[in-house]
């Protein structure tokens, strides 16, 4: 299987702090093609800064961080700009969408930025939304959808745009175990059928069951790397 | 690009009250501002075209020497053949010969010096319509035993005259001897400018020019063009068709009118410019307070990609938008006043406005305001708006994207 990030010697230690606080120690890891993986970790252990680090929106103090050939851990933050646009998709904790767009503009709008052709755009959008199962909901705008329902569009304009890798920070923290599980199933699917590569940090145990690999940061450092036979 | 257009302006939106609080401040500033310069301007055009088409016409030509004495010895050598050949010009719509020279009007009550001019009243009718300035008595229409003389109403007041008394003026022939004539006061004018109605009185140019013994002097040709626009054109060819006279635009025999003309629209846009910037920090507030809030959201888009170069586009085209909002408003509110009130006009006398023809102002004023006044207007919400969303933008483009998506 091929290899979607590759991480080498991560290291993070921000220094804007009283005391130097390394959120990253030595961190060396690979995430392939098609893997559903859990970051888990107590509060402080780091996931959050990971995260960042191999999304490209943050940079490593030390270490390299290996996507498509490229280290873009040395990239300037114009090229990140592009690179993330490109490569990776994110779902945010809080949902994050556009309010004043409707389900259907917000999962466009990457696709926009990615200068798709319009047709093309509005078809994928389209074909996204009724993925997550928001068919119904082409036209209406965030503050009309449920928490859960909210989190299911970010998970389409995520993939919307057919990147290496989706990034997802806590997705689930905010949403009732039946819109969870609604979610989680959905990318699970996702994951499987189209071999998308997920990337969760998470302290949800629904998460973490669903998880093919689970990988477990303790004071910045990688204290357990798991996978398991979910199929 | 049409997605961030919309974006914009559905933000303006999110927050109703507070948009709607700022371009209300947007229009009112903008309705005070321009009627207010439409008020100036109005009264400047008035006293300008007042100036041009009761006294000075556009351009008037005089013997070179005439300038500095006023005196009938400095008459235009064969005036009346240069009037003659300018009446064939088309682009001139008529043409008036006088002879204007200075003196001394006297009463029983009192002496002053005066500027007489001499007209021929048909000719005057067509270039200054003088006539619809008298107040009292004809405007050249009674010939009797005495010459007639049209006094102004000040100077009536001055001298103690009314229609019907008698005045001697004095002035030197065109030998220079001194001359004093009789005339009776058959007219009494109203001018704008109290100074006029005091300083100039009008006898007919025909008794003028046999008092001073020469029936043919024409010491000032006025002309009165077919368009305004053609004023420096025209000036130079005459200059050029007559150059042992004195060509003189209005704006050179009334400088002081033609400063006036052109600092007013400056001294306008710097006022409009003060009320904008007042509103400006208002807008900046708005923006920042909607940047602020929407950190989240801001930090989302950088973080999916969206530069930072697009980001600060945005938050300009929002307040562009805001401020363009409300600037249409105030623009088609204060339209809808001044062309209501340029109809119908503005009486300040109710409230002590005719103290203003002391200073050559009219008491009525017709507000006007031109196209260009307004688009500079338009372009000036522009400039501003940009102006007061640059520190918030700023801000915005500040953001680090891994912090900002977990705002709370």
């Amino acid at each position: 299987m091929k290899t979607v990030i590759k991480t080498q010697g991560l290291s993070k230690t921000y220094t804007n702090t009283a005391v130097p606080v390394e959120a990253l120690k030595d961190i060396s890891l690979e995430f392939k093609e098609g893997e559903f993986t859990a970051i888990v970790g107590p509060s402080g252990s780091g996931k959050t800064t990971f995260l960042n680090v191999i999304g490209g929106l943050d940079k490593p103090t030390k270490g390299n961080v290996i996507i498509d050939d490229v280290d873009i851990a040395s990239m300037k933050e114009s090229q990140l700009f592009d690179f993330r646009l490109k490569h990776i998709g994110f779902v945010f904790q809080a949902y994050n969408l556009i309010p004043v767009l409707t389900a259907t503009e917000n999962v466009s709008f990457i696709m926009l930025l990615q200068k798709r052709p319009k047709e093309e755009m509005n078809k994928r959008a389209k074909e996204m939304l009724e993925q997550v199962g928001l068919g119904d909901k082409l036209d209406v705008r965030p503050n009309k959808l449920s928490g859960g329902q909210q989190q299911r569009v970010a998970v389409a304009r995520a993939l919307a745009s057919r990147p290496d890798f989706v990034l997802a920070d806590e997705p689930t923290a905010n949403l009732d175990t039946e819109s969870a599980f609604n979610l989680l199933d959905i990318m699970a699917r996702l994951n499987r059928e189209e071999n998308i590569t997920l990337i969760f940090s998470t302290h949800d145990q629904r998460v973490i069951d669903r998880a093919r690999r689970v990988i477990k940061l303790v004071d910045g450092a990688v204290d357990k790397d798991e996978t398991f036979d979910r199929d | 690009m049409w997605i961030l257009f919309k974006i914009a302006w559905r933000n303006i939106w999110r927050n109703k009250k507070r948009s709607m609080v700022i371009m209300v401040a947007i229009a009112l500033g903008l309705t005070g501002g321009n009627f207010l310069s439409a008020a100036y301007m109005g009264l400047m055009n008035q006293t300008v075209e007042e100036s041009i088409e009761k006294q000075l016409s556009h351009i008037q030509i005089h013997h070179p020497d005439f300038v500095a004495d006023r005196e009938a010895r400095h008459r235009i050598p064969q005036g009346r053949e240069i009037a003659r050949d300018l009446r064939e010009n088309t682009a001139i719509r008529s043409v008036a010969e006088r002879t204007s020279i200075d003196g001394m009007v006297a009463s029983p009550h009192l002496t002053a010096g005066v500027r007489i001019t001499g007209v021929n009243p048909d000719q005057e009718r067509t270039t200054t319509r003088f006539d619809e300035q008298i107040e009292e008595g004809s405007y050249f229409g009674e010939e009797g035993r005495l010459p007639e003389i049209v006094i102004g109403r000040e100077l009536a007041g001055e001298l103690q005259s009314e229609t019907g008394s008698r005045i001697v003026l004095t002035f030197q022939d065109i030998n220079g001897e001194l001359i004093h004539a009789s005339f009776r006061v058959t007219g009494i004018f109203r001018a704008t400018a109290t100074a006029y109605e005091k300083g100039v009185v009008f006898v007919r140019a025909s008794d003028l020019n046999e008092l001073i013994g020469y029936s043919e002097t024409v010491t000032e040709i006025a002309i009165l063009l077919q368009r305004e626009d053609q004023l420096k054109f025209i000036s130079e060819d005459l200059s050029g068709e007559y150059p042992d006279l004195k060509v003189r635009t209005w704006k050179e025999l009334a400088p002081d009118l033609k400063f006036v003309v052109e600092i007013t629209e400056q001294s306008l846009l710097m006022i409009t410019a003060i009320i904008l910037l007042g509103v400006a920090f208002g807008i900046l507030n708005t923006i920042l307070m909607s940047v602020m809030e929407r950190t989240r959201e801001l930090g989302m888009l950088m973080s999916i990609g969206m530069k930072r170069a697009r980001v600060f586009f945005m938050v300009i085209l929002e307040t562009v938008l805001l401020s363009l909002t409300g600037g249409v408003a105030g623009l088609a509110a204060s339209f809808v006043l001044i062309s209501l009130l340029h109809q119908r006009g503005i009486d300040l006398t109710v409230i002590g406005g005719e103290a203003l023809r002391d200073f050559g102002f009219s008491p009525f004023i017709y507000p006007e305001l031109d196209a260009l006044f307004y688009l500079k207007v338009t372009a000036m919400v522009v400039g501003f708006a940009i102006l007061a969303a640059i520190y918030p933008a700023r801000k915005a483009t500040r953001l680090e994207p891994a912090n900002a998506v977990r705002h709370e």
